[in-house]
């Protein structure tokens, strides 16, 4: 009794702090997994998942997954499965009480997995990555457990067999795993040679099994992959340290028969404080194994508040990244010209960028292209990227939303029809494909305020064309191509004119928006950027008009002014000590930018 | 999962669910009343033309109003055919017999409707069973509706009487999890006359090549050699010599801003055309000028003549890229044919037999009619890629009357129809559509008349009807096949797997080129 109370008490608190801990660091984690999902209840959605070996535990999984849309109900999910995991271990195994902190080991593995996972989330062809390992762990334990109670040897040899035959198809690798452990469980508790030989005959038949099951049942499954199929993957094929925990479960799993064979000769009290530390040892190095790169963390977070429809938060978000990624600052410009600020703030913060830090390629353009292009509605270029991206990896809620969204506002209304009822087919994005689908009513569309930007700011010649492969590049081009020049619009051209230093087409909207500012100060980084140019030019009597323009006496002028030497051997020829002056005397301003950082104006991914 | 394994499981949930359901086989409505109204079924079937060996022609009923429905069809004797529920679905057997019985006859489909637990009865619609079967299998690719990046693809077949498909061979299958192993691309899969123990296919990317099948027995080739631009493209494998006719192109996409029917454009910045001999391992040049774009080759059935499209378009030849880009719509192709002897290896000289460009038109994939005297084209508006180009539409030219038509009964109004193909008697043209949503090309079927006149085309049978409204991939590159692929995969994948042989170049032809 005492001991059933002990076990209840360690799994709850295990429970408890599991689920603590995800709470607080993996909340967008789990989002944006689960958007990279997709769970519908078509057969060309089952079609897909069932052509591999293993595709029972990637149904469930994905099944499972959709549930952290909600992310902590989808961490309370994930939590009492990984619960269920450590009892079925300790059930399977038969652990004794003092080797009990060893049945959390596999859970605490998981968590540790799971957090470990970088940008290759972005890039994953499998389904149901977040719960298919415990599901595939829990039909092994389960299966181990109830082998275990088939005491005579033969019959559960021919149990595990056709146990095996069964369940590979379903199982994959959790089969395999179930069945080599069952097979040579017997290695260890039994003596004799024989035995042993039979055992190790058990484990050339699995191996003969599965070959058959392979080419009969999946035809088109590269048998290479025989040995891990139903396992998660996702393209860190340059980081397999990733899988370490997976190696390591794997191998624990293999070895606890021995080690509760062996604990039996040991004295308990040994037993318990060396499981202990195992299990503790487990535990200390989950958030020292996770990935913890900040930039990593922000875009999840930018992702799933975008998710959401919590725009609001992206803003803080970005600008609280010290180092930010590409894909990061092309989200806090969008954020910021929003929030009107785009002229008056954008250069207050970085840009020079920080790389993605994987060692797997990573486009920004493939991760963030088909959002940030829809944030500007350039509905062909966003549906290109999501297209993209959904082939390269599979289609999932995110790709589908996105491009749902790109037809709909280029009113394809069949097209449309097609995503949006997959979408309407899911527990959590029907509201959201419902909402869309209004918008296929042409009046209703025409009033759509996205709809009425797109007018504004995606106004180009019939048949331009333009090439999408880089992002911030393509739209930098785009802006200060003036094929009109509506407010809004203007406001993204004077903004990419500065970017790229174009004085020309700066020159041309500084006016226009002067006149159109009559009644208020042109925006900070518009006077910063007019006063510099001025300058450049030397002309004084263009300068002192300019002065006169932004306002002699305006703080930017003044500070400009102040700094005239400064700017001029900047100009001609600057050298390491200027460009740092100018950084401690003018940081986030226009003339920093371009004097120091426009080398890293735009990056080519 | 294996299909031959999911049809198994498939047939016995049948037989269990046919037990289970015979008493509940529903019943024509008896009190129903006509409402006056089409039916808007899925796929569109209403009144189309098929071959009596066709599968069933299964559908899906929009009525938002309605609880249940029932469909039957019957004959002119009064057999009839009952399904229920919104996806009409006839018993596979049933619809042979009816259709072996009602050759060269028409079906009567009527549906009912209840509403308000009042049943009404649409307008019936008619199958048109015509006298001439269709070709048992075709083949097409499954590859996603994509724009450069591409993943899991497969080349598969289907037996047309049913709903039987296959893989042929499957990227999957060779390709892996990680990068070290990238899913090759694979395309241009062309059959000798019909018949599938000679057929070819490519293979693109780390494991690159032409994969030809002779004789049932495959071997891989790398089509280029020093002295031509790449390797093969589009295909076509002459009808009864081991000659297979090839474009070869360097191909660049270019995006479209702001139109949401033309997203894309596919351009050749070089391509030329060339034939390959089997028997001798060489690479023949059939035309490589610089300022002359050809593609798309195709056998006339006897093997006389070589048609293809081809454009002439006036390079400056510094940025050629850039210069095709910015006059894209300005790239129009005529249909060309050059005399072949196959003894001497001589070609004739072009003959221009579809101006296109005068009419502001663009041909291309000349496909000529088993007896010779049709060509049938794509005709858009410019370029060749006329996937990507909802405007284009089947047009026939009579090579005897030297008269042009559209087949506009089988084409939608701009809807992409393109990738087309004769059956072996000529009676059955198998193309590819956008028509269902502007995007996910689709197999379609057209019945084409002894006396050259089209009819209604119908979508390719599946057992699901809403099964390509589900579907997140597309059809492409369908081929008639009088039989069934029958290397198996794994022979395939072998080939695939080993050194391609190099091809030669055959130098005395040399001498006609201009570049």
């Amino acid at each position: 009794m005492k001991q059933r109370q002990t076990t209840v008490i360690s799994l709850v608190a295990f429970a408890i702090i599991a689920f603590a801990y995800l709470a607080v660091k993996a909340q967008d984690l789990f989002y944006v997994v689960q958007a990279q999902d997709l769970f519908v209840y078509d057969h060309t959605h089952f079609d897909l998942i069932s052509e591999q070996p293993g595709w029972l535990a990637t149904y469930v999984g994905s099944f499972l997954t959709q549930f952290a849309y909600y992310p902590l109900l989808g961490i309370a999910l994930f939590v009492a499965l990984l619960t269920l995991l450590a009892w079925l271990v300790k059930w399977a195994f038969r652990i004794p009480a003092q080797l009990s902190p060893l049945a959390l080991v596999p859970s605490v593995l998981v968590v540790m997995f799971v957090m470990g996972w970088d940008y290759g989330i972005f890039a994953s062809r499998h389904y149901g990555n977040l719960f298919s390992p415990i599901v595939g762990l829990i039909c092994s334990m389960l299966l181990i457990g109830l082998l275990n109670l088939l005491k005579n040897i033969w019959v559960r040899y021919a149990c595990t067999l056709v146990a095996y035959v069964l369940l590979y198809p379903v199982l994959g690798v959790y089969a395999l795993l179930a069945a080599v452990i069952s097979a040579g469980y017997p290695m260890v508790t039994e003596v004799g040679l024989t035995r042993r030989l039979y055992a190790a005959g058990m484990l050339v038949l699995f191996v003969i099994v599965t070959n058959i099951e392979v080419r009969r049942l999946f035809p088109c499954f590269n048998d290479h992959f025989s040995w891990i199929a139903g396992l998660p993957y996702m393209d860190f094929y340059k980081t397999q340290e990733i899988w370490i925990p997976v190696y390591i479960a794997g191998v624990f799993l293999f070895l606890l028969p021995v080690i509760v064979e062996l604990s039996r000769k040991a004295s308990p009290r040994a037993a318990t404080i060396v499981s202990g530390i195992v299990a503790l040892t487990a535990v200390i190095l989950v958030p020292i194994r996770s990935f913890n790169d900040s930039n990593f963390r922000t875009l999840v977070a930018v992702e799933h508040a975008y998710g959401v429809g919590e725009d609001d938060k992206v803003l803080e978000l970005c600008v609280n990244q010290e180092k930010p990624i590409r894909s990061v600052i092309l989200y806090r410009n969008i954020e910021l010209w929003k929030h009107g600020q785009l002229l008056d703030k954008m250069f207050q913060y970085t840009w020079s960028s920080d790389t993605i830090h994987s060692q797997n390629e990573r486009m920004n353009t493939f991760i963030s292209g088909a959002r940030v292009y829809q944030q500007y509605t350039f509905w062909n270029f966003s549906y290109r990227w999501a297209v993209e991206r959904m082939v390269k990896n599979k289609p999932s809620y995110v790709d589908l939303q996105l491009m749902a969204k790109d037809i709909v506002y280029n009113h394809e209304p069949e097209l449309a029809d097609k995503y949006l009822s997959k979408l309407e087919s899911t527990l959590f994005y029907k509201d959201w494909a419902s909402n869309q689908r209004r918008l296929l009513d042409v009046s209703v569309l025409h009033k759509d305020s996205l709809w009425l930007l797109h007018n504004q700011i995606c106004v180009v010649p019939q048949g331009a064309i333009d090439n999408t492969e880089y992002c911030e590049y393509m739209l930098m081009k785009h802006f200060t191509n003036l094929y009109v020049n509506t407010e809004t619009r203007a406001e993204q051209s004077l903004a990419a004119a500065m970017v790229l230093g174009n004085e020309e087409v700066f020159w041309q909207l500084c006016l226009a928006t002067y006149k159109a500012h009559s009644d208020r100060a042109l925006p900070r980084h518009v006077q910063e950027a007019a006063l510099l140019f001025a300058f450049k030019r030397q002309n004084q009597s263009l300068f002192e008009q300019i002065q006169l323009m932004v306002g002699k006496d305006g703080a930017v002028c003044q500070q400009f002014l102040r700094n005239q030497d400064l700017f001029a051997r900047l100009l001609s020829q600057p050298t390491q000590s200027d460009m740092t002056t100018l950084a401690t005397l003018c940081p986030g301003t226009y003339w920093n930018y371009y004097l120091n950082e426009s080398h890293n104006m735009i990056v080519y991914d | 999962m294996n299909n031959g394994f999911k049809n198994i499981i498939l047939s016995t949930l049948c037989v269990m669910m046919s037990l289970v359901v015979a008493s509940c086989t529903p019943s024509v409505p008896e009190n129903a009343v006509d409402n006056g109204k089409d039916v808007t079924v899925f796929p569109d079937y209403t009144d189309v033309y098929i071959p009596y060996n066709i599968a069933p022609l299964n559908f899906h009923i929009y009525d938002s109003l309605a609880t249940d429905f029932v469909s039957v069809v019957e004959d002119k004797s009064g057999n009839r055919l009952v399904a229920g529920g919104e996806d009409a679905q006839f018993d596979e057997d049933d619809w042979h017999t009816m259709l072996e019985a009602n050759k060269g006859g028409d079906l009567t489909v009527t549906v009912y409707a209840r509403i308000d637990d009042q049943w009404e009865r649409f307008k019936p619609f008619k199958f048109h069973v015509a006298e001439e079967p269709i070709d048992e299998y075709i083949s097409y690719r499954y590859i996603e509706a994509s724009y450069k990046n591409y993943n899991e693809l497969s080349i598969c077949q289907r037996n047309l009487t049913n709903f039987d498909e296959s893989v042929i061979i499957s990227n999957k299958y060779l390709g892996g999890i990680d990068a070290s192993s990238e899913y090759q691309c694979m395309n241009c899969h062309n059959y000798q006359n019909y018949h599938t123990d000679n057929f070819q296919f490519h293979v693109r990317y780390y494991l690159g090549g032409t994969i030809i099948v002779r004789d049932g027995k495959a071997e891989k080739y790398s089509l280029k050699t020093d002295s031509t631009i790449g390797a093969g493209v589009y295909t076509s494998f002459h009808p009864t010599e081991p000659i297979i006719a090839y474009s070869l192109s360097h191909t660049v996409q270019t995006f479209l801003i702001n139109e949401a029917d033309h997203k894309i454009e596919v351009l050749d910045t070089l391509s030329d055309l060339v034939i390959y001999h089997i028997d001798t391992n060489e690479i023949q040049i059939v035309q490589n000028s610089f300022n002359s774009f050809e593609t798309y080759p195709s056998w006339s059935p006897d093997g006389k003549y070589l048609y293809y499209s081809s454009c002439y378009f006036e390079l400056e030849g510094k940025d050629t890229h850039y210069e095709l880009a910015n006059h894209y719509d300005r790239i129009q192709y005529d249909i060309i044919r050059q005399a072949y002897d196959a003894k001497t290896r001589q070609f004739g000289e072009p003959d221009t037999v579809f101006k296109a460009k005068e009419l502001g038109k663009s041909a291309t994939h000349a496909r000529v009619s088993p007896d010779g005297r049709y060509l049938l084209v794509s005709v858009g508006d410019f370029g060749n890629f006329q996937l990507h180009h909802l405007e284009s539409d089947l047009y026939v030219k009579d090579l005897q009357t030297d008269s042009l038509h559209p087949l506009s009964k089988m084409s939608a109004m701009n809807r992409a129809e393109s990738y087309h193909v004769w059956s072996s008697n000529g009676r059955w043209i198998l193309f590819s559509t956008r028509r269902e949503d502007g995007t996910y090309t689709r197999l379609y079927i057209g019945y084409f008349d002894k006396d050259g006149k089209d009819y209604k085309a119908f979508a390719l049978p599946q057992r699901d009807p809403l099964y390509n409204k589900k579907l997140l991939k597309a059809f492409n590159l369908g081929e008639f096949m009088v039989e069934p692929v029958k290397i198996s995969q794994q022979e395939l994948a072998d080939v695939i797997r080993k050194e391609a042989v190099p091809a030669k170049f055959y130098s005395n032809y040399e001498k006609k080129t201009n570049k």
